[in-house]
């Protein structure tokens, strides 16, 4: 069974009174273990799609499994819940806590699981992640002390703490220069290929979708596979 | 997942620093002024009531009754002799009605007094008897009250502040037997009164320039009567309604048409005690505008804080965080804040009253009325005016909340 599985997903917004259809028919599949990108111009409905993969939109008609589970019909609450648990999201600006330090950043996901595990219990799993990164050394840094490249790692260490089964990045490199980009892309690599991550990269730039192991493509609302 | 909460909101609160202090500064300036005044409105009804209680219950005072209006009176009228109570009358009462322990007459007038080159206005120029000092409990600075053996002596007792004019202070401790003039006569002055010697019926303390003489020294008032009212005290055990309806036979009888009145300290006290409730309810009131204030100014800073940190709720979100979760920590925060001014507002409110207290030598005391209205109330806004904003935040459209700068 694939990890993720879209079919026929359409959505359409309503902008000053008129219906605008974004997406128009999306089907496609995500296996455990694959490194998948996602491209297409801006204005494409890329976002849109991201938010529906995410959880954080719904879409309005068609079918949207994750992990097994069909999210078309879940609670707000629900949703925060698998979010929280399947979904670990990587953002074109890090989205960093500025007031926390990179640790407490990283454990934060933790924080809003609701089970019994201890504050330490966290800081010490957050500590792992860190270490995956190689950030353990910058684990009581906060975000305005570190460059693009090490913010990226440690937001990246967020979205892995929770052991997600998808990491959901939207533009992962798009604020870091080439070589900062090609660092964050090879650790992908390493999570992807070692760890086992299952990746979704949403992107503009064909030299990171060209690392990808599958490439899609959104033109007008509807995908295609290249 | 409570102590969470609250750690995250110190963070954030901490992180937020100056619009933290500009909330806590309205918030404890708000309830500091509310229990300030309302301990002070506490404090001095405790004491004017303590005043009034050490005059005893069982005090009782005799006025006349007011008549009915006469539609043909003009103002030759109230030249007409009126029936009165008389100095002897009054002072037989206690041989004749033995729930009456003592009685004092008090004839009021004024008078322009001439002391050694300075002459002024004495407000209440007051014939009496020897038992008005225990009756009102009046205390003496130098000399004595005077006694029933200064009938048809000119002898005269000044209030204290007769001391304060520069004449009478060159006097000072040789006052006793020098000499005024009240209303063309020579009296010889026998004591002063302390400061603050009694309280006048208004319930404060007599700030005005008053003398006392003998009661045999004071001329009819235009309406034939001397005496204007008689202060008393109940026998112990006396019943009160038996003793008002005793008093008014015993004039009746005695004088024809007297009609007098009879009121007990017990009533001026409940009256007092009322007042006092009324004060205190309509400063409660005012508080309750001033923690409105305050609560508007704590729910301004939750919405400012929730703009300011949309993004923040926007990442909460994303990597998980129910509405539940949001909601709490913005609720959390504001409750915090609240209570935070407010205990800082009580203290400060406290030590203003203490202070306020050791200035006017009121005793101080830490009303728990004052100190409910303090943590009570500031929970009550945290809450009240934290629960919109809270809402607010946690019905952010996550999508949106992450687009935000």
């Amino acid at each position: 069974m694939p990890l993720l599985n879209m079919n026929d997903v359409h959505k359409s917004y309503m902008m000053a009174g008129n219906a605008l259809h974004i997406l128009k028919g999306v089907s496609f599949t995500v296996q455990a273990g694959d490194m998948v990108a996602i491209t297409g111009a801006s204005g494409s409905g890329k976002s849109t799609l991201m938010n529906i993969i995410g959880l954080l939109d719904r879409h309005d008609q068609g079918s949207y499994q994750l992990a097994g589970n069909e999210v078309s019909h879940h609670h707000d609450d629900a949703l925060a819940a698998l979010r929280n648990k399947n979904i670990g999201f990587v953002f074109q600006s890090f989205h960093l806590l500025q007031r926390l330090t990179a640790v407490d950043n990283v454990m934060q996901p933790l924080m809003y699981r609701h089970d019994a595990m201890t504050v330490a219990t966290m800081r010490q799993t957050a500590m792992a992640v860190l270490e995956k990164v190689g950030m353990a050394d910058r684990a009581h840094h906060h975000p305005n002390q570190l460059s693009g490249g090490q913010q990226q790692r440690i937001a990246i260490a967020r979205a892995l703490v929770g052991s997600p089964t998808l990491l959901l990045a939207d533009e992962p490199t798009g604020a870091l220069d080439r070589e900062m980009s090609e660092d964050v892309m090879h650790l992908f690599h390493r999570l992807n290929q070692q760890e086992g991550v299952t990746m979704v990269l949403i992107t503009h730039d064909p030299e990171v979708a060209a690392q990808c192991g599958r490439r899609l493509t959104i033109d007008d609302g509807y995908m295609s596979s290249c | 997942m409570l102590i969470r909460h609250i750690k995250t909101a110190g963070n954030s609160l901490y992180t937020a620093k100056q619009r933290t202090l500009l909330a806590l500064l309205g918030m404890s300036i708000g309830i500091a002024s509310v229990i300030a005044m309302l301990s002070v409105g506490l404090m001095y009804g405790e004491e004017t009531m303590r005043q009034y209680q050490a005059l005893g219950s069982d005090m009782l005072s005799i006025g006349y009754q007011r008549e009915p209006r006469d539609n043909s009176s003009d103002d030759s009228d109230s030249d007409r002799k009126k029936p009165a109570m008389t100095a002897a009358l009054v002072q037989a009462l206690p041989e004749h009605l033995h729930s009456i322990a003592m009685a004092a007459p008090e004839a009021n007038s004024y008078a322009w007094f001439d002391f050694d080159g300075t002459s002024g206005y004495v407000w209440d120029f007051i014939g009496t008897t020897q038992n008005y000092r225990a009756l009102n409990g009046i205390k003496i600075q130098q000399g004595r009250f005077i006694s029933d053996l200064d009938a048809h002596q000119h002898t005269v007792v000044l209030s204290g502040d007769f001391l304060n004019t520069k004449a009478f202070r060159t006097y000072k401790k040789n006052i006793i037997g020098a000499t005024i003039m009240l209303r063309d006569r020579e009296y010889h002055i026998v004591g002063v009164l302390a400061e603050n010697a009694m309280l006048n019926s208004a319930g404060g303390n007599v700030i005005r320039k008053t003398a006392y003489t003998h009661i045999s020294n004071m001329r009819q008032q235009r309406d034939g009567r001397t005496v204007g009212v008689v202060h008393a005290k109940l026998t112990a055990g006396a019943d009160a309604a038996q003793t008002a309806e005793a008093i008014e036979q015993y004039f009746a009888k005695r004088v024809s048409g007297l009609k007098v009145k009879v009121i007990f300290s017990k009533s001026l006290i409940e009256r007092k005690q009322k007042q006092a409730n009324m004060q205190t309810l309509l400063l409660t009131v005012i508080g309750a505008i001033a923690m409105l204030v305050a609560g508007v100014g704590i729910m301004n800073v939750m919405l400012t804080s929730v703009t300011e940190r949309k993004q923040e709720i926007g990442i909460l979100r994303a990597i998980g965080a129910r509405q539940a979760d949001i909601r709490w920590q913005f609720f959390i925060e504001a409750v915090i804040l609240s209570l935070l001014g407010g205990a800082i507002g009580t203290a400060l409110g406290v030590a203003a009253a203490y202070g306020y207290a050791q200035v006017q030598e009121l005793t101080f005391f830490v009303s728990t009325f004052a100190i409910f209205v303090g943590v009570g109330v500031s929970t009550a806004i945290g809450i009240i005016f934290g629960l919109y904003p809270a809402h607010k935040a946690a019905k952010l459209d996550p999508i949106t909340a992450l687009r935000a700068v």
